[in-house]
């Protein structure tokens, strides 16, 4: 059993009699109420998503799962294949699955990955993540002070909207979880 | 990568750090104009209003005179309420404010900002009309505020999300024209939840009545608490988000410093104000009948002691301003913070913030 201060994401959980992913975890704590946990939660059999409110201070029943960090060799269009770079294993896991597709993998790039009974169910994406910029128009001379943006294809093909300065070559730091341009690296 | 790394390198991000600095300044002349005095409170408090889930952080103070514990003030409540029995009037209060909390989240930092502001004479309506205006002056001061900024040349300044009686936060265009939405919780219950107030009045029978739709894990939850879980779970999700929302009428179990309702026994005159989902700020017609605020403080503090929190001190200088006697008054808090991460349309309270705990080097040590 787990209390609720240990929720995080990727962890498993028994949820309903069903083993559960936990996708989304905001913490909640009304100004005079009680606390509790707003959770997303993935059936890992039938990978149907259901919403819970977990009361801050209860217990949760918290399966045994392996993390793993692992770097990403590369993407076929339906599966990601990953390594793990002490053992040289390798794990696959559908594209379908990934927060954000493929947008946020980058060839060498270190990410957690989740085992339950052997099979890797769960990736996760770090909410900051820094990317290459590939292609992006020349920003007009002098414009440095306005607030226009153009557009800048990333090196994992990720389209995001950057200010004038940023060139090609650029590496930008991008939030994953809103798909936007945070600052430059 | 800290803030003050980050803005070196890109001054376009001062513009959202801007926006409480512009709120502060706006609300200042909101009350000027309505002739308010501006009370300025003291961080710290000796004792504090009993609430069950106030967690208050507090400081050992070790001095000649005394060594006791102070408490960093949840609300400056207990200040605004005795100034008032000493004959002070309409006032409101910026100061920063803190309380623990287990965990630090997007909405969720230690310290926060907070406006309170009392209405001689007033009610829980008359803090919606505030609201309401208020609102709506701030949105037009931050607008001609970054115009201002923008014609200093200082800094690059965005105007492009500014719109006449709209706020764009997210993806959400959130009207703020007049009426917002005023919902009372005995309805929002009836309406998403099926619940009539007066049938679960009893706490096993709002038990039976939670199983019957299938809610787990709450054998243990005491009323407030299931209140709180159905609020969380089925109401709170649900609040429209194209226009603020007062929701008003809490029932009286999760009331204490509210003048119960005259026309219906099962709530108190409490509302709070949500903007696109968060909960923005918390207000009541006070209650100003000592012997009621006394007999609500010990429940409180039983209830704390049951659920075996922290004991705080008991504040009996409030009680005693109450028995001198406080003027019929409604009273709100609003978060600036969150208020700010609306008008600046970022999601995490720690982008409108110059310093935030999620940069203290311990921060991620756990």
């Amino acid at each position: 059993m787990a209390g609720t201060t240990e929720l995080r994401r990727g962890m498993i959980i028994m949820h309903n009699g069903e083993p559960c992913i936990l996708i989304e975890k905001e913490f909640y704590s009304p100004g005079k109420g009680a606390a509790f946990n707003r959770c997303k939660l993935k059936s890992i059999k039938t990978r149907k998503i259901t919403y819970e409110v977990i009361k801050s201070g209860t217990k949760v029943d918290e399966l045994d799962v392996i993390s793993k960090t692992v770097s990403f060799l590369y993407e076929d269009g339906i599966n990601a294949y990953f390594m793990d770079p002490e053992t040289f294993e390798q794990y696959d896991i559908l594209l379908s699955e990934i927060q954000g597709g493929k947008s946020f993998l980058y060839t060498e790039g270190k990410y957690i990955i989740t085992l339950y009974e052997g099979k890797p169910i769960y990736l996760q994406i770090p909410a900051k993540i820094t990317l290459t910029v590939v292609s992006t128009p020349e920003g007009v001379k002098g414009d440095t002070v306005s607030n226009a943006t153009k557009e800048a294809e990333l090196e994992t093909g990720l389209v995001v909207q950057v200010p004038l300065f940023i060139k090609n070559g650029d590496k930008i730091v991008v939030n994953t979880e809103e798909q936007t341009y945070y600052s430059k690296a | 990568m800290k803030t003050w790394q980050l803005l070196r390198q890109n001054r376009h991000l001062f513009q959202r750090y801007f926006v409480k600095e512009f709120l502060i300044r706006g609300i200042r002349e909101f009350f000027q104009n309505k002739k308010y005095h501006e009370l300025e409170s003291p961080i710290l408090a000796p004792a504090l209003p009993q609430e069950r889930y106030l967690s208050p952080l507090h400081v050992e103070v070790k001095t000649s005179n005394f060594e006791s514990i102070a408490y960093i003030i949840p609300t400056t409540e207990r200040y605004n309420k005795i100034i008032l029995a000493a004959g002070l009037g309409d006032h409101f209060v910026i100061t920063k404010v803190a309380r623990s909390s287990e965990e630090l989240s997007k909405n969720h930092s230690l310290e926060f900002t907070m406006c309170e502001w009392y209405h001689i004479n007033g009610t829980y309506l008359d803090l919606m009309s505030d609201c309401e205006d208020l609102i709506r002056f701030l949105h037009r001061y931050i607008y001609d505020s970054f115009v201002k900024e923008k014609n200093l040349g200082r800094f690059p300044i965005d105007l492009s999300y500014f719109y006449e009686d709209y706020i764009i936060y997210q993806d959400e265009k959130i009207n703020i024209k007049y009426p917002f939405y005023r919902k009372s919780v005995p309805d929002l219950l009836n309406e998403y939840s099926q619940i009539d107030l007066n049938n679960i009045q009893d706490e096993s029978d709002f038990r039976s009545n939670l199983k019957s739709k299938n809610y787990i894990n709450i054998e243990n939850l005491n009323w407030q608490e299931m209140f709180e879980l159905v609020f969380a779970k089925e109401i709170e999700p649900n609040l429209p988000k194209d226009r603020p929302v007062f929701v008003y009428d809490y029932p009286k179990q999760v009331c204490v410093l509210t003048k119960p309702n005259a026309t219906n026994n099962l709530v108190c005159e409490k509302v709070e104000l949500y903007i696109c989902g968060k909960e923005i700020g918390n207000g009541y017609t006070e209650l100003t009948d000592w012997h009621l605020q006394k007999i609500n403080f010990d429940r409180e503090m039983k209830a704390r002691k049951k659920l075996n929190l922290q004991t705080i001190n008991y504040d009996y200088e409030l009680l005693d301003a109450l028995k001198l006697g406080i003027p019929d008054v409604a009273g709100i808090g609003i978060g600036l913070d969150r208020l700010a991460m609306i008008f600046a349309n970022v999601k995490n309270i720690s982008d409108i913030n110059y310093f935030s705990i999620n940069e203290w080097d311990i921060f991620n040590s756990k």
